[in-house]
């Protein structure tokens, strides 16, 4: 028990360890901010390309079904070594010539943005037709019902579930030290060959709560603000 | 008048150009820095803090020697970038001149990345336990309890030339675990790599028999550069010049082995 406590949070190792795994995890909050911006813009957009009612609108919908399935079922590990390995070495114009980070975003973006496109799109079912149908009847046409009477209600509607998926891409990002970016979690490998503790990986587990806490009770905050203000009810 | 003074000017400036083209400067992927990659852990060849993608104040055998390159080709200023090992052999663009990586030269991999000219000999190293005679031979270890890592080098010689009477000890999970087994004497010796044998046995001097000595597997590290890179030629003459001077040997012995150890034959 001594032994494992010494291994994992002698307060020496801990403090020692702060410089170096803060410097990696600058890193990880770098990409995930990036990464869920375009992640909140691209799901919605490939959400509403989902929902494109009518014929014609076939192939599209087609091209956002097929996105959707194959990075869902794709590890994200996966995806982040055909980018950062693959992309460079075809030695083309522009995309064979970014930062690892670069592609760790990439990677990060693509496989939850067709995540975050499932929960965008159960918000949308979510809303009851007779809304889209009065809207449509009233003589909006089928942008500015979304614009103005679906999307309102969908997004907040899935606001929650949003934000957990966001705390999975926030851990997620300690994935992309596979593909060399030196984030906190390679830090805290660093660390621990250097100075044979394990101090610094506790460290970056500490980060990487600190960070994801404030997150989900706010998510809790809001659901319950939801409940409050749909059932008109006290919780 | 105005004539003459053109003509002196005219003159002038072809001497400097010429001058200029003689001294020719390395061809660097930014003028006048030498980027050099490296990647860690690589305890003895670069140590040092990592902060992003470089590294502050790196020492070591390679760090050292990168200096040594950039002074003899007279550039002034050092960068260091990250390029981590995984990523090394392939037809990517490189953002370094060359990365110095513990890079064994091999013909496959020379397929997709130009080599420098070896600067370090990747001998394999011979730890043995405490309390035993050092072998003087080849010959010797076949008699003894051989252990390995599983998937290196050493593994591939003890099966393949030693072929010793007693089936060697494989250890998969890491070298630890192999260093591990020598200290509890239930190996006898360890045959890995001389850098990492040496380094080992230096930070716990205590614990085993020493580096009794080294074996010639004529494997060669080399820096790595992208396929067909123009800054080869002024490398390779920076490394050949530097090994004949010493500066290389000198390195070795302050960073890797010190006192080197024999060659067992």
């Amino acid at each position: 028990m001594g032994k494992f406590l010494h291994a994992f949070f002698s307060p020496l190792g801990l403090r020692r360890a702060v410089p170096q795994v803060w410097d990696g995890f600058q890193t990880n909050i770098k990409m995930m901010l990036i990464a869920e911006a375009l992640v909140l813009v691209f799901a919605l957009l490939v959400a509403i390309v989902r929902g494109l009612p009518g014929r014609s609108a076939f192939p599209l919908r087609a091209i956002a079904v097929a996105y959707t399935d194959f990075f869902r079922g794709t590890p994200l590990i996966l995806v982040a070594y055909v980018f950062a390995l693959g992309l460079p070495s075809l030695r083309l114009a522009v995309i064979s010539y970014q930062s690892l980070v670069t592609y760790g975003v990439l990677s990060l973006t693509i496989v939850y943005t067709a995540y975050v496109t499932e929960v965008y799109r159960a918000g949308i079912e979510s809303v009851h037709p007779s809304q889209r149908m009065a809207a449509r009847s009233l003589g909006l046409t089928y942008g500015q019902t979304m614009r103005y009477v679906i999307l309102p209600q969908a997004i907040r509607r899935v606001v929650p579930p949003l934000l957990n998926d966001f705390i999975g891409l926030q851990k997620d990002t300690a994935i992309i030290t596979v593909i060399g970016v030196t984030d906190a979690l390679a830090q805290a490998g660093f660390y621990s060959n250097d100075f044979f503790s394990y101090a610094g990986y506790t460290l970056a587990a500490i980060f990487f709560v600190i960070l994801t806490i404030p997150f989900a009770r706010f998510t809790d905050h809001l659901i319950k603000q939801r409940e409050q203000r749909e059932r008109a009810q006290l919780v | 008048m105005k004539a003459i003074l053109l003509a002196l000017v005219v003159g002038l400036a072809t001497t400097t150009a010429a001058l200029a083209g003689r001294s020719s400067t390395p061809p660097t992927k930014k003028a006048g820095t030498l980027t050099v990659g490296f990647d860690v852990p690589a305890p003895g060849f670069w140590n040092g803090h990592v902060s992003g993608t470089s590294i502050r104040n790196p020492t070591g055998f390679e760090a050292g020697l990168s200096q040594a390159i950039a002074k003899k080709l007279g550039l002034t200023k050092i960068v260091y970038v990250r390029a981590p090992f995984g990523t090394l052999f392939s037809p990517a663009p490189k953002k370094f001149d060359f990365a110095m990586e513990e890079s064994t030269i091999t013909v496959a991999r020379a397929k997709v990345v130009s080599f420098s000219a070896p600067y370090f000999n990747a001998n394999q190293g011979v730890l043995i336990r405490k309390g035993l005679a050092k072998p003087k031979s080849i010959a010797a270890l076949k008699n003894l309890q051989l252990c390995a890592q599983a998937n290196t080098t050493g593994l591939a010689y003890i099966q393949h030339t030693i072929r010793p009477k007693k089936k060697p000890l494989v250890y998969s999970a890491s070298s630890t675990a192999a260093f591990d087994a020598v200290q509890a004497k239930k190996c006898d010796a360890l045959i890995l790599d001389v850098p990492i044998v040496a380094e080992q046995s230096r930070k716990k001097p205590g614990a085993y028999g020493g580096v009794a000595g080294q074996i010639v597997t004529h494997e060669y590290y080399g820096a790595v550069m992208d396929k067909g890179s123009k800054f080869k030629p002024f490398l390779d003459s920076a490394i050949k010049a530097l090994k004949a001077n010493g500066t290389v040997n000198r390195l070795v012995r302050k960073w890797l082995l010190n006192p080197i150890p024999p060659v067992l034959k």
